[in-house]
């Protein structure tokens, strides 16, 4: 559970930053997924939310969201425990408050409609503050890169994979 | 493929700290901290003048026949922060390797000479001794027959094509890019790390000649800090990846950092090096980048072929240096992830670009920074954990360089027959004139994450001279108040090179490490 202690205890400093209440009890239940070590329930849920909204218009599949998710939590266990906290602490605004009142929601995003979410990015997209700017920027490279490194998806794009090659004589 | 891994047929001296399973010694003649090509030159040369040399990387030894040509492989095991490492205000991506070989293990082979009007200007506005072209000359010569460093014969492939035909039609200089490979099956991969063995990073050159030398190889260890003693440095404190809470204290007559000008300067701070004038980690320079896509009627296929093989400098050599802003004018290869990140949108929108993927063509530019008041660098700092951050704040001269850039690339772009242009921004759309593209592109809104911003190259942060007041090495890279410590890599350079550059890290690594007396 280190990887997670890390994640949030950098976080937090930063989120405070942002001003108002922040619900620090909700945001340390750590909900344990089987399989993953820095994403919890609560994180998977949001980005099952968010995935199919940054990847509409691709062929993913429903089923292809896990592995989605995997190659997240793999993405960002490559990272430094400081980029690591920096990332958690994106995660943690999907569960700050003052950000779905701001927004008129009272509901988790998790629960959030294709429109709503939709419409959240493209307002942080374009957002007069760069932190929201850059929020979006992490969010979708990272949910872009997990998407684009599975090897299915690079036939929907005209790529053809790395060529083979006989590696038996330089061995 | 003829290339034979030395690894896997020669006996080395490698001590892993990842594997933790052979030993080591604790005293050598010199420590180096860092395996690209500073560091890497500097242990072929001495471990040749018979001093014994601890080489000692913090990234994995990754071998040539496991570089699979996939992103997915490729950026977390050989790139710092999984090749996302970003300025303190998130608006630049700053790729830089971490692996045995360092940046030459995923660079994309361009190989120049520092500018002669480069070294010029250290001489004259640095105070730098020594380095007249003149001077150098016989060391980008011997960096270039050891690296087989020479033009390349084969077509460039369409992406810079593109580039060389919208130069000509403009009547705009260029050249053609020479690189350090040898039998190079010309796939594109060297991002990935070259899986034939064809480039001639450090990983199959210098590092394994060094070894062969009798010198020690002592990949996966995080170099925490520099213990000084009496003025000295006395040893180096460092962690093995397979168990962070170990520490192993390596003495050393000689210390020689080589881990690139953000690793450098953070080391130096963390171990709390003497800094009388304040000057670590300073000027650091990152020649920004920024990028000016194009939807083609052909087949592009920027994947495939030799990433990079012409280049421009008309806008370097058309503007004096202290002046307006100048640019170099490259191409990139694109591959799916490097595509998907660079384009910052979603759904849809992100969709309709993915979907040409096999028709974009970009145009890099690369801004010399470093030679303008108005362009002083950024600054290494610490985090809270002793990691390191690049402060780099973009300037109303940067942006201007910026502007420029994309005006001339898309000019370039329609003249060599794009369909639609657009620079790399959040808010720009795909211009489908040249006319409507020049209109557009002024009318840009200049902030960091909303144009895309990246850079490949780091340098400054501890930089050469012979002035204490405000250099930290000398003109041969001893740290001036420490006079055993030595720095050998991109972090000696006052300002940006104004080119790639490799193999000017090379040959004053060369240069610099075959001045020093012997013990």
């Amino acid at each position: 559970m280190i990887y997670r202690r890390t994640f949030f205890k950098l976080g937090f400093s930063a989120a405070f930053l942002l001003g108002g209440a922040f619900s620090i009890s909700k945001s340390l239940d750590f909900e344990a997924m089987p399989g993953f070590k820095i994403l919890d329930k609560s994180d998977a849920a949001t980005l099952k939310a968010f995935i199919p909204v940054i990847l509409d218009g691709t062929e993913l599949n429903q089923n292809e969201i896990p592995e989605v998710l995997q190659n997240i939590e793999a993405a960002i266990k490559g990272l430094s425990p400081s980029v690591q906290g920096e990332v958690g602490e994106l995660l943690l605004l999907f569960k700050w408050r003052p950000l779905r009142w701001s927004t008129g929601r009272n509901s988790p995003w998790s629960e959030a409609s294709f429109e709503e979410i939709d419409a959240l990015l493209v307002s942080w997209s374009h957002h007069n503050l760069e932190l929201y700017r850059s929020a979006y920027s992490a969010l979708c490279e990272l949910v872009n890169a997990s998407y684009y490194s599975m090897e299915r998806s690079w036939p929907t794009i005209g790529y053809p994979g790395p060529p083979v090659l006989d590696r038996e004589e330089s061995l | 493929m003829s290339f034979k891994d030395p690894f896997l047929t020669e006996n080395f001296k490698i001590w892993d700290g990842a594997l933790l399973k052979k030993g080591f010694v604790d005293h050598y003649d010199v420590v180096i901290i860092g395996s690209g090509a500073g560091g890497a030159m500097a242990a072929k040369v001495l471990s040749e003048k018979g001093q014994s040399v601890l080489l000692v990387e913090e990234g994995p030894l990754m071998l040539t026949h496991e570089f699979d040509m996939k992103e997915s492989t490729a950026y977390p095991k050989l790139y710092q922060e999984s090749a996302a490492r970003l300025t303190k205000d998130k608006g630049i991506k700053i790729l830089q390797g971490k692996n045995v070989g360092g940046g030459t293990t995923i660079n994309w082979t361009s190989s120049f000479r520092t500018p002669d009007r480069t070294l010029n200007w250290w001489r004259d506005a640095h105070g730098v001794k020594g380095i007249d072209p003149d001077l150098m000359k016989p060391y980008f010569e011997v960096v270039e027959k050891k690296l087989g460093i020479k033009d390349w014969e084969v077509p460039p492939n369409e992406n810079n094509e593109v580039l060389g035909r919208g130069l000509s039609k403009l009547g705009l200089s260029q050249g053609m890019i020479k690189r350090n490979v040898k039998d190079c099956h010309n796939l594109g991969y060297c991002g990935t790390g070259c899986p034939v063995g064809a480039k001639q990073s450090t990983l199959v050159s210098l590092i394994p000649e060094a070894l062969r030398s009798g010198a020690t190889l002592a990949p996966s260890f995080y170099c925490e800090k520099i213990v000084f003693e009496k003025g000295l440095a006395k040893e180096v404190h460092l962690r093995p990846k397979m168990n962070p809470k170990l520490i192993f204290k390596i003495k050393a007559r000689r210390f020689i950092l080589a881990g690139g000008a953000i690793g450098t300067p953070a080391l130096l701070k963390r171990s709390e090096a003497v800094d009388p004038h304040s000057l670590v980690g300073k000027r650091t320079t990152i020649h920004p980048v920024c990028l000016s896509g194009a939807l083609m009627n052909e087949e592009v296929e920027a994947w495939q072929g030799a990433p990079q093989s012409i280049y421009s400098d008309h806008f370097l050599d058309s503007r004096p240096l202290s002046e307006r802003m100048g640019f170099k004018l490259e191409v990139g290869p694109i591959h799916p992830v490097i595509l998907a990140t660079v384009i910052e949108k979603h759904g849809e929108k992100h969709q309709a670009i993915m979907k040409e993927y096999p028709k974009f063509q970009a145009i890099l530019a690369l801004l010399r920074d470093g030679f303008h008041d108005e362009s002083i660098g950024g600054e290494v700092y610490l985090k809270e954990d002793g990691s390191p951050g690049l402060d780099y704040k973009m300037t109303p001269y940067l942006w201007k360089g910026v502007q420029d850039a994309w005006l001339a690339s898309a000019e370039i772009q329609f003249a060599a027959g794009a369909k639609k242009v657009w620079p790399i921004h959040r808010e720009a759309p795909f211009y489908s004139s040249w006319k409507e593209a020049k209109h557009g592109i002024l009318n840009l809104p200049l902030e960091i994450l909303k144009a895309k911003l990246v850079s490949a190259h780091v340098m400054g942060g501890a930089p050469m001279g012979e002035d204490p007041k405000t250099s930290v090495v000398n003109s041969y890279g001893r740290h001036h108040q420490v006079e055993n410590l030595y720095i050998m890599d991109g972090s000696i350079f006052p300002t940006s090179v104004a080119t790639n550059p490799m193999e000017s890290i090379l040959a004053f690594s060369l240069r610099n490490s075959m001045a020093m007396k012997a013990l």
